[in-house]
């Protein structure tokens, strides 16, 4: 009960120390539990999603396949259930927009109860109970405040057609969705998705009884490998573009993408967080054991025993835990429903919601007693052990060996004695002094880091559209189409200055058994509108039969310079061509190979043709060129390069927080560390400090030699922190590049200098507050009391 | 009169480094229930180690220690532990107090792991420190923080009563003020105390007083008319 008091009076004598540590452990654990709670919210709400509109588990894309042939790949061993769907991208025509606004019709088979990919409407009416309509995808339904009943007209074959929104609904196919990789996030307001009975697609499109998409699901005891080969072989004869199992499918692929990255953060980040306050605590531990040793051996004296006394200690760490422990997890709730907000922003769920999994919460204060107590325990084990004789006895622990600094005759000679004070002392208590370099290399590499992220993702923006995206806008095609007679009538128009053809054929590359599937980008020789630059940013010139690929590419199919690459296309006359690799690139977005268009048109065995025109357009003139075409009726989309970059910059702009987030997260941890190893040494040196008041010297001199070794492990740390942010942010480089992104390796000048302010501020922070201490100093107090 | 603690044979040494001190080099004793009893001697003497054997906190290099019939000197810590709690009270040159407890309180931190603990307002009463219960050390001054310290020992109500050096940094007045404290409980209570101390002075109140040097008792010598504390001075 006593010692119960004691406690709480030392723990509000130090209560800065130990409020930052429980905030740097509670910070620590808030990631913890909110990221696995939100990690299950959405594997719950996948798998049940999935489950309920049955997801395909393989899907393939054909130029056309009739409707009643479908039936027939039924009988494929190993198949389930195999499905086809007219999916046309279709333009908004809507007057009021200034940016091209398109729709994805996917046609749905409203009469079967067993359909795949089935989507469920969240507004309006149900999917089943009429045909007379759509049901855009809910994003979209709300994003551009439509009501049931509604009508949007869209161009569909070049045609204006008019079409009721019977309400808002979402599919598993497009829990994320994007037009294409390249778009990279969701713009509800420009795209979306509407499901319309076949019967209805039909008519709208000049194909009539033929899917150009199928999904099927694979028997138990099958896989998707098992069924691949000879679907591929039943397909081939419909126009097969690409063929890919559920893992490959875009939106699934981005959501167990995000889903792996938030556990891989959820396993680590927050340990460097628990174990930098578990390290404080550890420290803090240590100094009051060792300054409370006479306390201790009183304690003994008196016949309190060894459990008791460990007890007592082992509390102040349980308090740091336990309310750490709580708290943190209380905000990882709070966190939990913030991220299931933002995912809810990117990802659509009929029931994605925050459903507070109570076991995280426990985990989180699991962790932090084990943390806290660990810590505690390794602080104070060696002065318990000692008997109560021994621990009353006056320690005279002065090191007297002289440090290597001595050696340099003229540094040393130049010092001061307070200098001189605390250069011996930051190398005497070398594990100390490690520590709170650790700290502080903590500190300076996580904010460095972090921030070097954001900016290489600003860089990577900035570099694919200033950089290689050198046009403003660009129109798709439906179908490739003859280059030549695209570029006459483009380049005719009032509005284009200039215009080149570009073709985006879906490839499969093999290098012996490792083979990758990607986009093989043709472009003109000498294309001024779209440029390939190498790692230092020069620009590739593409000629010749050779094929360019990107770095994530070569190396997933060991390939380099040189070595031959065979190659396999839907869109090829033959089976397999081959060509020789000529170089490798960096590429941030998508994982593409690229040719010369005329030597991809050739080796596809075709004369020259273009999916996409590429244009450079006069200033304000893209309105008007989008009159021109918008009821083209071989045009699928056309887009002005600004648009994305603006949405990207919003997009960013959110993200901002995250840095400041980062930032006052650092601060804290850093102070922390600061605070308490100044405390520590503060505390140590009472008495040689009050001893240098008393013969005369000023509150800033004494100062001086706390703040002097401080600064000293700081610059140390820092020096050390730019090697472990290049580790870093390798890791992350390594850990976050997928197909759809890569981020490069790199680290911007400006990234080291905000780890260094941050480092810099947190440092001042503490010091301020070692400052007042030692402006309250009472020297007389101090000096009469025993040592 | 009943033996409370016999030494035979009392050795302790010290590894410092590489050298071996011996601080106590096998000294015979015998203290008795109730009794008065000083240790004298100067710095370094062993006097410090023979109170610490003594009570507990340290266990002899050789030798055997009883208290009654116990042979305490083969207690593991658990058992020594045990012993300091339930028999043996200290008090300290440095008081020793915790610094963050009231005066009441570090009364208290005794009281609350002794088996048959005096109240601690009596206690309190008894120091003439009542008044004072929620003060903390610091806002007390010397004489009445070794009070308290007295205070802290003598309220688990222990058979012996150990000081060291009790009156060491007190002024002649105060130091006589706690000198008539332990005389109390040593003749109200029926306790038996023991002094270290080099004041030879405070020797003249005692029932024996045992002369120490260089870790051995040179004598031990019996006082047949013991003064009061109040006649001693120094």
């Amino acid at each position: 009960m006593i010692l119960r008091k004691k406690l709480i009076r030392d723990i509000m004598g130090h209560k800065l120390v130990y409020i930052s540590c429980a905030i740097v452990m509670m910070m620590g654990l808030s990631v913890y539990t909110s990221m696995f709670m939100v990690m299950v919210d959405l594997k719950g709400a996948l798998d049940d999603f999935y489950e309920s509109s049955s997801f395909g588990d393989g899907f393939a894309q054909v130029t056309g396949i009739p409707v009643n042939a479908v039936d027939s790949l039924a009988n494929i061993e190993g198949i389930e259930r195999i499905q086809g769907k007219l999916v046309k991208d279709v333009r908004v025509y809507d007057s009021e927009s200034k940016q091209a606004k398109y729709i994805r019709m996917v046609s749905i088979d409203s009469d079967n109860p067993n359909m795949l990919n089935k989507p469920v409407a969240m507004e309006g009416e149900q999917i089943s109970s009429s045909r007379d309509g759509v049901w855009t995808d809910i994003k979209y339904y709300n994003a551009n405040n439509i009501k049931s009943g509604d009508i949007i007209e869209v161009i569909a074959e070049g045609k204006k057609t008019r079409l009721k929104v019977l309400g808002g609904a979402v599919s598993p196919d497009y829990v994320y969705a994007i037009r294409s990789i390249e778009q990279i996030y969701p713009d509800p307001l420009l795209f979306g998705v509407a499901y319309i009975d076949y019967s209805n697609m039909e008519g709208l499109f000049r194909e009539k009884g033929i899917y150009n998409e199928l999904a099927f699901t694979v028997k138990e005891g099958y896989t998707y490998d098992d069924v691949e080969s000879i679907l591929k072989q039943r397909l081939k004869h419909y126009g097969l573009k690409g063929i890919y199992e559920r893992k490959d499918q875009v939106s699934h692929s981005i959501l167990n993408n995000e889903i792996v990255q938030l556990e891989n953060t959820a396993k680590t980040f927050p340990f460097i967080f628990i174990s930098v306050a578990s390290f404080v605590l550890y420290m803090m531990l240590r100094r009051i054991v060792e300054q409370q040793k006479g306390q201790i051996g009183i304690l003994k004296a008196f016949g309190y025993n060894q459990k008791e006394i460990f007890m007592h200690y082992m509390g102040y760490s349980l308090v740091v835990g336990v309310l750490s422990g709580i708290f943190g997890g209380i905000l990882g709730f709070w966190l939990e429903n913030y991220f299931v907000e933002m995912y809810r922003e990117f990802f659509t769920f009929p029931n994605l919601r925050a459903t507070y999994p109570i076991e995280y919460f426990f985990q989180a204060n699991l962790i932090a007693l084990i943390f806290s107590l660990f810590a505690g325990y390794s602080g104070t084990k060696r002065i318990l052990v000692l008997t109560p004789a021994q621990a009353l006895r006056t320690e005279v622990e002065i090191k007297t060996h002289t440090i290597f600094l001595e050696r340099l005759k003229i540094v040393w000679r130049n010092l001061n004695s307070l200098s001189k004070m605390a250069v011996r002392n930051l190398f005497r208590n070398r594990a100390r002094s490690l520590f709170t370099m650790l700290g502080m290399i903590f500190v300076f590499s996580i904010v460095a880091t972090m921030s070097s992220f954001m900016t290489t993702v600003e860089i990577m923006m900035d570099e694919q559209f200033t950089d290689i995206q050198k046009y403003d806008a660009k129109m798709s095609f439906y179908y490739p189409l003859d280059a030549g007679k695209l570029y006459s009538e483009i380049i005719n128009n009032e509005n284009v200055v200039e215009a080149e053809p570009l073709l985006e054929a879906p490839v499969r590359l093999k290098n012996a058994w490792l083979e990758k599937d990607a986009l093989c980008i043709g472009i003109k020789e000498g294309s001024r509108l779209y440029h390939i630059l190498d790692n230092k940013g020069s620009r590739v010139d593409i000629k010749g039969n050779g094929m360019i690929l990107s770095e994530r590419l070569a190396n997933s199919l060991r390939l380099k310079e040189g070595d031959k690459v065979e190659i396999e296309s839907p869109w090829a006359t033959r089976d397999t061509v081959s060509t020789t690799v000529s170089g490798v690139v960096p590429q941030y977005f998508g994982v593409s190979a690229y040719m010369e268009l005329g030597a991809l048109c050739d080796m596809l065995g075709h004369k020259t043709m273009a999916s996409s025109i590429l244009m450079n357009i006069k200033d304000g003139s893209f309105d008007s060129l989008n009159n021109d075409y918008i009821e083209g009726k071989n045009v699928s989309s056309l887009d002005r390069k600004e648009s994305v970059i603006e949405m990207f910059n919003s997009l960013m702009e959110s993200y901002k927080y995250m840095q400041w987030v980062f930032v006052v997260f650092g601060v804290i941890s850093g102070f922390a560390v600061v605070y308490t190893s100044s405390t520590i040494i503060f505390s140590e040196r009472e008495r040689e400090l009050s001893s240098l008041r008393v013969i005369g010297m000023t509150r800033p001199e004494v100062f001086k030699i706390i703040a002097l070794e401080q600064w000293l492990i700081a610059m140390a740390s820092w020096i050390i922190g730019i090697p472990v942010t290049f580790g870093l942010r390798w890791v992350i480089a390594q850990g976050m590049s997928t197909d759809l992104f890569t981020i490069p390796y790199s680290i911007d000048l400006r990234s080291f200098e905000a780890g260094l302010a941050v480092a810099i501020v947190s440092v001042i922070a503490a010091q301020i507050s070692v400052y007042r201490k030692i402006s309250r100093l009472d020297m007389v107090e101090v000096l009469k009391e025993r040592e | 009169m009943n033996t409370l603690i016999k030494g035979n044979g009392i050795r302790k040494d010290y590894q410092m480094g590489e050298v071996v001190v011996t601080a106590l080099r096998g000294v015979d004793f015998e203290i008795y229930e109730g009794e008065f009893v000083v240790v004298l001697g100067p710095s370094g003497s062993g006097k410090s180690t023979l109170l610490n054997i003594i009570g507990g906190m340290d266990t002899p290099t050789g030798g055997e220690l009883y208290y009654k019939d116990e042979l305490i000197s083969e207690y593991d810590e658990g058992a020594l532990t045990r012993y300091r709690r339930n028999s043996v009270g200290f008090v300290f040159q440095f008081y020793n107090l915790m610094p963050n407890l009231t005066a009441g309180e570090n009364i208290s931190l005794s009281v609350e792991i002794a088996k048959d603990p005096l109240e601690i307002d009596y206690v309190l009463e008894k120091i003439g420190l009542r008044d004072r219960k929620n003060h903390f050390p610091a806002q007390l001054s010397g004489g009445e923080q070794q009070r308290v310290a007295i205070g802290r020992a003598i309220a688990k109500n222990p058979e012996l009563l150990l000081c060291d050096e009790p009156t060491g940094a007190l002024d002649v007045s105060t130091g006589v003020e706690v000198l008539k404290f332990l005389k109390l409980f040593n003749e109200e209570l029926g306790k038996t105390v023991v002094i270290i101390t080099h004041n030879s002075d405070i020797g003249k109140m005692a029932d024996r007083v045992f002369y120490i040097r260089d870790g051995s008792i040179e004598r031990i010598a019996v006082n047949e008319k013991p003064m009061k504390p109040e006649e001693v001075s120094w």
